[in-house]
């Protein structure tokens, strides 16, 4: 059984079936993790009793399998009584497992904002959170654009993993294609180019928003 | 034994009381280590209110250090400092308005380089004081003028000039009306051209009352303006005089070599 081109072709609109959750999933999975970073940056910075505990939580998401917490989440939920949608897990999965990441590039991107600038901002008297908000957060944004751009292609192509709690995504769409056709050959090679297109797309709006980042001024 | 530093405490204790009316900024027996090095040993500061003191020393001895204790940005390991009336201790609640009293100035002027020159002298008027956004242009403004820079307002500070930088600096600043003025080494980063712009708004503010405690090497503004000059080295004060007797007639031999390599 040899690769065929005009099967291919034709299966696409199967395919693509699937890109809507696809590119849903992947936002809102970004969105949240991006947040939840955020937030756990925050308390790793608040005081010094709250510090060890998320930096544990923190080294928790990071080692283990995103699998491993997405099938935690999908089948232990519902003995607390909370039963979601899949995809509301699946978001909150790839939300959780991937804002440990992120909580390190926004460690890194503040780090990199000079010390000088905070003590410019508490010498003025302001507290903690408004240095951070107002003064430590606006220029950390360049230093964490190109970073977080990339988790926005990771956490995109990490979508499939949702196959295994039966979210309807572009995986699955080729996978029921294959399962009808008896051809893997094609499906797999028809949602790997339409992934491949939709990180070129992120890729570019990447780009567009670190060139913008980039034109904001600097000091000295 | 036992006496004589019974004696000693009460002559402490006396100085205390007697400086907490009338201090500004009081420094007593404060030592700092970074790690295994002393950057303060033991010592002990009056600042008066309305008084204008120069801080001078060779590099590390420990300068920067001592004010920067003074609002905190460095925390002393021993000792007692009271900034208005209020003892300083780490992680005390509080420290955010005592800051507020005690404006800084920095070498590397440290303006906010995401906000233009008005924004960055009224963020923390809108964030910490709670004033509306025309009530703090307005009071913006005002220092602006005072520090001869008002028509660059709506520029960012990279911008400006060095000096023109450290300017808006000491604007940003004075928007919070401060008690008490830090400068750390304010022209140490210029252009020599550019000093004089910045030592004259430093002088003006000197003459209206404001009490300052300056770290900086130049002579000539310390001669003017100061009512006393410190001579720290390794840590410690060796010499304090008025400006007169300390560049006239200096008594210990550290200051006489430092002065002479100064004003070589």
């Amino acid at each position: 059984m040899s690769f065929d081109l005009a099967f291919a072709v034709e299966i696409i609109p199967r395919v693509l079936e699937g890109i809507g959750n696809t590119i849903l999933v992947g936002i809102l999975s970004f969105i949240g993790a991006t947040l939840l970073g955020f937030l756990w940056e925050m308390l790793r910075r608040s005081n010094r009793w709250v510090r060890p505990i998320v930096q544990f939580l923190v080294d928790a998401i990071r080692s283990t399998p995103a699998l491993v917490q997405i099938y935690f989440l999908f089948f232990v939920l519902p003995y607390y009584g909370v039963v979601l949608p899949a995809i509301l897990v699946g978001i909150f999965g790839l939300s959780f497992y991937y804002s440990g990441y992120i909580s390190e590039v926004f460690k890194a991107g503040i780090e990199a904002v000079p010390a000088g600038q905070s003590e410019a901002a508490l010498s003025l008297g302001l507290n903690r959170w408004d240095t951070v908000m107002y003064v430590v957060a606006p220029q950390m944004l360049r230093n964490i654009a190109a970073p977080l751009g990339a988790y926005s292609i990771g956490i995109l192509k990490s979508t499939p993993l949702l196959a295994v709690i039966a979210v309807p995504e572009m995986l699955g769409s080729a996978f029921d294609v294959a399962s009808d056709t008896y051809r893997y050959a094609e499906p797999m090679f028809i949602a790997g180019v339409l992934f491949l297109l939709l990180a070129l797309i992120a890729a570019f709006l990447v780009g567009t928003l670190e060139r913008r980042l980039g034109l904001l001024g600097t000091s000295h | 034994m036992e006496p004589e530093r019974t004696e000693r405490r009460t002559l402490v204790v006396e100085f205390t009381q007697k400086a907490d009316s009338r201090a500004a900024v009081l420094i007593e027996g404060v030592s700092k280590w970074f790690g295994t090095f002393q950057a303060l040993d033991k010592v002990s500061l009056n600042v008066a209110v309305g008084e204008r003191l120069v801080i001078c020393g060779p590099s590390g001895s420990g300068k920067s250090t001592l004010i920067r204790c003074v609002n905190q940005l460095e925390t002393h390991d021993e000792g007692r400092i009271v900034v208005s009336g209020a003892e300083l201790r780490p992680g005390m609640r509080g420290l955010a308005e005592v800051r507020r009293d005690v404006g800084m100035v920095f070498q590397q002027f440290n303006l906010f380089p995401h906000l233009s020159v008005l924004d960055n002298c009224t963020l923390a008027l809108r964030r910490a004081r709670k004033i509306p956004k025309d009530a703090a242009n307005q009071i913006a403004m005002e220092k602006l003028e005072r520090v001869h820079i008002a028509e660059q307002a709506k520029k960012y500070p990279r911008q400006l000039s060095g000096g023109q930088q450290q300017r808006v600096a000491i604007a940003r600043a004075l928007c919070m009306k401060p008690k008490i003025m830090l400068f750390d080494e304010p022209t140490s980063a210029l252009d020599p051209e550019m000093v004089k712009e910045v030592l004259d708004v430093m002088t003006a503010l000197a003459k209206e009352g404001m009490t300052m405690i300056c770290v900086t090497h130049e002579m000539g503004f310390a001669r003017e303006v100061a009512d006393r000059v410190v001579f720290m080295d390794k840590g410690a004060i060796i010499e304090e005089a008025a400006p007169q007797k300390f560049f006239g007639n200096p008594e210990h031999d550290r200051t006489k070599q430092f002065l002479k390599q100064l004003l070589h």
